[in-house]
């Protein structure tokens, strides 16, 4: 694989894989459209000081427009985004897209949507990787890596059965009494838990314990849901910080890459962009293209470069997870203060084995003490008044269960691309249907969630319980499948696209199955391993 | 600490006599929901709302309810527990999470939001009682206003 690597997209993937290859001495170009992130206010500061002294915090809590703020009749969600993370969701003007049973988020943003991830760094296990042309074994060293650049902190626990402890993992952050009453409850009654399939311990999350290359541990300020003001908890700016002090780093934001162009022997030989302001064509030479701008947008640059090159088809494949919200309230902690200082995503998580090791349900369990509530209390059946009075005593009572599904590969579901016409764009076309029996199989599973939380003392509404629309995950993948031998429009172990001899994916596009567990660490860790495997080729 | 209060000139300028009502208006809501006035800064910011987003009565019975939450103490208790159970998506309900977001957001009143309501040890008795008289106040609204709603309704006149 030759220089210049030319890596599309500044996201989780597109980061790690540039580090690696910097590190191995190549020359790396990225081109990003690269929004930027805005400036951090009071970094410092705990978010009720933010309250308190900002001088326009409904702004910059709620947005100029008051954009982020959730009305009656918004049923889709219980927290938006706040103002201080619509950068990650900014749309690109003229970029097309039409979705049948898929709600697509996507993120043009400089570090892509783990700008606004939950730092969740869950590593896939033997079993969630069989259908992978590598195990844990080949995969551990990577995960290692990645723990060693980003920091994560956990605990060896009743999880360590599902999530493989590897060198490089800080010791657990400080729960907040909710949580720590949780695991505390969970202690006791262990064996009657675990006998109904249950295990509950300490999440791994992406957040600093202790001070780590720089950037310093966790302060508790309450402010992961606006955005980490020290960095504790990562995002992969941290990481596109890092390659561009490196003299073979070249980065180039404000460009959008449409497709590439290809010679009769499936060399990729050039990049065509645009400049998003003002729309100057932009062509680049390659030596080696790196696809890493996230299953959708990877895909849609290879079907614009097949359908020009009078090669259209579709990619089948394409998955995500199914991803269910339960709220629920702790009796115990009933008319007890909210901690503003604790950390605010998810403190535990929840293991549910299956028949298969793919089939496992993994849980995240948040409190959220921070997030705006009048989101949560309009959802009380009662007036506004007894609503509020209601809900600052449950207040520090409150959880929430995100709870995940594993998905599939099925060629039902797939990726096409409507060529451009008539002076319109092309546009991407996503179809996507659920399993046939996924209703049922997710009544039953919901089911024994809320069961698990009531033997905790927790209760969980039935009728508060939702279903995310299916994309809202942003776990997306499965469109060009490694495989240790395949078809053309899969990838080989290292990522290369067959039949081309320069082209990698790099993201999700690549994982030929989709366990429940939250997948951006295996994506960073498989960047990694891609480009250590396939530069050294 | 100073506030700065910023009213913005908007292409949707309201007059000031729009400008007064709201400002009643969110006066009435604010101590309905904490039991304090707003501040100068969130009143303006409740107005400022209104500039960017124009919003109104969706049909005569929502017109109706809020017209009976602009009286204040009871119209407004039944106004909002009516809203809160049997019409939802109303106007009235749609203003008092408004106000609500503006005071969870903005001193001092985020700290009435996060404070944990009297109780103590008893507070499973004191949620009780606040539920009791919530459904006494629903029963109330729902005698009185049930029958005009489902008269607009059926009369094709209500905007939900």
């Amino acid at each position: 694989m030759q220089d210049p690597i030319v890596v599309v997209g500044s996201g989780a993937t597109g980061v790690h894989f540039a580090e690696t290859a910097l590190e191995m001495g190549r020359r790396v170009v990225m081109l990003d459209v690269g929004y930027p992130k805005p400036p951090m206010v009071m970094p410092d500061a705990s978010l009720n000081r933010m309250k308190a002294e900002l001088a326009d915090p409904v702004a910059y809590f709620l947005g100029e427009r008051f954009e982020s703020l959730l009305l009656p009749g918004d049923k889709s969600e219980y927290y938006g985004f706040p103002p201080s993370k619509a950068y990650v969701f900014k749309k690109l003007p003229g970029y097309s897209l039409e979705s049948r049973g898929f709600a697509p988020l996507l993120s043009f943003a400089a570090g892509g949507l783990a700008q606004a991830w939950t730092g969740g760094s869950y590593p896939f296990n033997d079993g969630e990787l069989e259908a992978f042309p590598f195990g844990w074994r080949e995969l551990e060293p990577f995960y290692v890596e990645v723990a060693e650049r980003i920091g994560i902190s956990g605990d060896t626990d009743d999880l360590t059965a599902f999530l493989p402890m590897h060198p490089g993992v800080q010791g657990p952050l400080s729960l907040s009494e909710h949580a720590a009453r949780l695991l505390s409850d969970y202690g006791r009654k262990r064996a009657t838990v675990n006998q109904r399939g249950f295990y509950l311990g300490r999440s791994r999350i992406a957040t600093l314990s202790r001070d780590h290359r720089g950037r310093k541990a966790c302060s508790y300020l309450g402010r992961c849901l606006w955005g980490c003001p020290t960095q504790s908890l990562y995002t992969p700016s941290v990481t596109l910080e890092h390659c561009r002090r490196h003299p073979n780093f070249e980065y180039l934001p404000g460009v959008r890459v449409d497709h590439f162009s290809y010679d009769d022997a499936n060399r990729v030989r050039s990049v065509s962009a645009t400049q998003i302001d003002g729309g100057r064509a932009v062509e680049r030479e390659i030596g080696t293209l790196v696809l890493a701008a996230g299953a959708l947008p990877s895909a849609r640059i290879l079907l614009e470069s097949l359908s020009r090159a009078g090669a259209a088809r579709e990619l089948p494949g394409l998955m995500d997870n199914r991803q269910v919200m339960m709220p629920f309230v702790n009796l115990k902690q009933v008319g007890r203060p909210f901690e503003d200082r604790s950390y605010q995503y998810h403190e535990l998580a929840i293991g549910v084995p299956g028949a298969a090791p793919i089939d496992y349900v993994h849980g995240l369990v948040t409190t959220l003490t921070t997030a705006l509530v009048h989101p949560i209390v309009q959802t009380l059946p009662v007036g506004a008044r007894t609503a509020l009075a209601l809900f600052r005593n449950i207040h520090s009572a409150l959880g929430l269960v995100n709870v995940n599904f594993a998905d599939h590969r099925r060629d039902s579901n797939r990726l096409a691309l409507e060529p451009a016409s008539n002076g319109r764009p092309s546009k991407l076309l996503v179809h996507y249907e659920p399993e046939p029996g996924e209703p049922e199989r997710m009544r039953v599973m919901l089911a024994r969630f809320r069961k698990f939380l009531l033997g905790l003392g927790c209760v969980a509404p039935k009728g508060m319980t939702r279903s995310r629309p299916m994309g809202a995950s942003v776990h997306y993948a499965g469109t060009l499948p490694m495989l240790e031998n395949g078809e053309d429009f899969t990838t080989d172990p290292v990522g290369r696209c067959r039949p081309f001899e320069n082209l990698i994916f790099a993201d999700g596009s690549t994982f030929p199955a989709l366990p429940a567990k939250n997948l951006t660490f295996t994506l960073m860790a498989n960047a990694t391993r891609i480009a250590r495997g396939a530069l050294a080729r | 600490m100073t506030i700065e209060v910023t009213p913005r000139a908007e292409p949707n300028a309201l007059t000031a006599a729009r400008g007064r009502e709201l400002e009643g208006e969110h006066r009435r809501l604010s101590r309905h929901l904490v039991g304090v006035d707003p501040t100068p800064y969130q009143t303006a910011k409740y107005v400022d709302f209104h500039r960017v987003n124009p919003i109104g009565p969706r049909g005569r019975f929502d017109a109706l309810l809020f017209g009976l939450s602009g009286w204040g103490g009871v119209g407004l208790i039944l106004a909002d527990a009516y809203s809160g159970t049997l019409f939802r998506d109303s106007l009235v309900r749609i203003k008092l999470t408004l106000c609500l977001a503006i005071l969870e957001c903005s001193p001092p009143s985020f700290v009435l939001v996060d404070r944990p309501g009297r109780g103590g040890r008893f507070v499973y008795f004191t949620m009780m009682a606040r539920v009791l008289v919530a459904a006494l106040a629903l029963t109330a609204a729902a005698l009185l206003l049930a029958p005009l709603h489902a008269f607009y309704a059926v009369t094709r006149r209500v905007g939900d």
